[in-house]
């Protein structure tokens, strides 16, 4: 029953790279990994998930009804995967309104929580919501911060409370009840075969070294920034000119003002410090 | 106790509570589905599960929605509710009038889509789509230009013995999100709430809705992409029978049920003789209007009405 991997990072943190490359390792078969078919792995927020596997909509449940229902909707997962499968989670980790965890132990095999620099994260996630620097600057300090925010309309997930950044770091990293693997973005940068080798013995799979290469080359960013060229991909938000935008681990540097850069810092300069950042 | 009866999906309802979004019967129709309140005897030994809510065998399915109620639909015909102390009447119609009466419809041998629908001239034309695909934003668009209405969210599919597909009208009011309904220049004002939690309003069908089955013509699957196009495209071969199986309500219950079977080979027939068109739109603006002027255009291009047809084939 063990078989969920919880891929948790805050948004625009590596993810959907991490995902790809999962993706990649699993088909040595094909030449090019296909952006658009990352098949080993799901999203918590699915809304079609939830109702399939819940037999009543979301989107006739109040947002405390549908957190309650959340852990169900994963153990029916877990009961129906034959391998470990991913499942990509933007939510800070908490308790549901019953109590229990949102993602429950008994089904978890392994939780991969992956960190990027807040003030790498800023302008990646700026242009990913079509929003201007500041405001996600604004936006990361805001510990209302809610993916698919209940409003006036439905909106495609379900919601996400997400928390600031420092909250959803904390969230993952000081609860007891999922053994987390802490992996950071900036590591997968530098030594990338020794972090995905490390993500796939931590979701039980076997490591084979040439198979991991070949999947790294696969999912160089030059070669998923083409694919999107070319073909597009489907999970770039309207409002972002482009998903795959720059992948480094520091373009801050030169995207950020001295007054944004101080501006993270003195929001999360706590955390920046636990992780190394500062 | 008094009972209520309705017509819906082609059936008449005997029910325990009123239900204003189904439309009467007629006087002294007999009733083909019996739904009361009552103690639900324990499940069979054999019923599995299928997801956290819902226990299946063959010939019975059971949904339990905690603080709320437990449905037992058996035979087809059947649904015992039993309900909690403190349940209000509206989640009560809400179980029984979407998951209870798919879960029947299937046990009939219905095929009960998650899709919209309209009469058009040439039969009827569904909106199929999941949650927030738009299906009754569209549908509402349609009655504002004078088509009838046929259903919303469920639509019961039912084939005659020659294999004929038909599509029978269901409930009789619309539920928009309070965004939609202002697209559409309808104020929320006064409306009431699907839930008193939600921004989702009952909106009055004032067309009305249609008397009689319609000759299932097209289906449009809706969707969204990150592209500033609207785009229609036919589906064809194994295309169409995914497209089906995908957007039938309660699919996980069906195979538990025992019914994939007949399930599958009815996807296959009402696929066969069916116009089934992928639509997508742009997931920042629905562009309504363009919307259903291009699926408007579509039908009109694509099909023939059932009169001209028969008089082409000359039956």
């Amino acid at each position: 029953m063990q078989r969920l991997v919880w891929l948790a990072s805050f948004p625009k943190s590596g993810n959907t790279w991490v995902r790809l490359f999962l993706t990649a390792y699993s088909h040595p078969e094909q030449e090019e990994v296909d952006i658009n078919a990352a098949d080993v792995s799901l999203h918590a927020g699915n809304r079609e998930l939830f109702d399939r596997v819940i037999g009543l909509e979301a989107s006739d449940l109040t947002p405390a009804e549908i957190e309650r229902f959340r852990p169900d909707v994963y153990r029916q997962l877990a009961a129906e995967a034959e391998d470990p499968l991913f499942i990509t989670v933007h939510d800070r980790w908490r308790r549901t309104p019953t109590g229990g965890s949102l993602f429950p132990p008994e089904i978890t095999a392994a939780t991969i929580y992956i960190v990027r620099d807040p003030r790498a994260v800023a302008p990646s996630y700026a242009n990913h919501y079509g929003i201007s620097i500041d405001e996600a600057i604004v936006q990361m300090a805001t510990p209302a911060n809610t993916i698919a925010k209940p409003l006036n309309r439905l909106r495609s997930q379900l919601p996400q409370p997400m928390g600031s950044w420092s909250g959803h770091v904390v969230s993952w990293l000081d609860q007891t009840e999922l053994p987390v693997h802490l992996v950071r973005y900036e590591n997968l940068h530098a030594e990338p075969e020794a972090h995905f080798a490390e993500i796939l013995r931590r979701a039980g799979l076997p490591v084979d070294t040439e198979r991991l290469a070949a999947a790294l080359v696969r999912t160089r960013f030059e070669r998923l920034q083409a694919q999107e060229d070319a073909v597009g991909f489907k999970e770039r938000p309207s409002s972002a000119e482009r998903f795959f935008r720059k992948g480094q681990a520091d373009s801050w540097r030169e995207e950020l003002t001295p007054t944004q850069i101080a501006r993270i810092e003195s929001d999360h300069g706590a955390v920046m410090a636990r992780l190394g950042y500062l | 106790m008094t009972c209520f009866d309705y017509a819906a999906y082609g059936l008449i309802w005997r029910m325990p509570l009123a239900c204003p979004k189904l439309r009467a019967a007629l006087a002294g129709s007999a009733a083909d589905v019996t739904v009361q309140y009552g103690e639900l005897p324990p499940p069979p030994a054999h019923a599995v599960a299928a997801g956290p809510l819902r226990q299946v065998s063959s010939g019975e399915a059971r949904f339990g929605l905690p603080g709320v109620a437990r449905l037992l639909v058996r035979g087809g015909n059947e649904i015992l509710i039993e309900r909690q102390t403190d349940a209000d009447d509206e989640m009560i119609r809400l179980l029984l009038v979407g998951t209870g009466a798919a879960l029947l419809l299937h046990q009939r041998g219905r095929l009960p889509l998650h899709a919209s629908a309209i009469v058009t001239p040439v039969g009827a034309a569904l909106f199929m789509g999941h949650s927030g695909a738009g299906k009754s934003t569209l549908l509402n668009e349609f009655l504002r230009r004078g088509y009838p209405m046929l259903a919303e969210d469920l639509a019961a599919v039912r084939l005659e013995a020659d294999g004929a597909a038909w599509v029978e009208p269901g409930v009789q009011i619309t539920k928009l999100w309070a965004d939609s309904a202002a697209q559409r220049g309808q104020s929320a004002v006064g409306l009431p709430r699907v839930r008193p939690e939600l921004e989702k309003f009952v909106v009055p069908v004032t067309n009305g809705l249609a008397d009689a089955p319609a000759r299932l013509a097209a289906i449009y699957v809706l969707a969204s992409h990150n592209q500033p196009t609207i785009t229609l495209e036919e589906r064809r071969d194994a295309r169409k029978f995914n497209a089906l199986l995908d957007h039938t309500w309660q699919k996980l219950v069906v195979k538990r049920m025992g019914l994939h079977a007949a399930h599958f080979q009815r996807a296959i027939v009402v696929a066969n003789q069916s116009r089934i068109v992928r639509v997508q739109r742009p997931d920042d603006g629905f562009r309504l209007k363009e919307l259903a002027d291009a699926v408007e255009a579509d039908f009109t291009a694509n099909l023939q009405s059932p009169i001209s047809k028969k008089l082409e084939t000359g039956d």
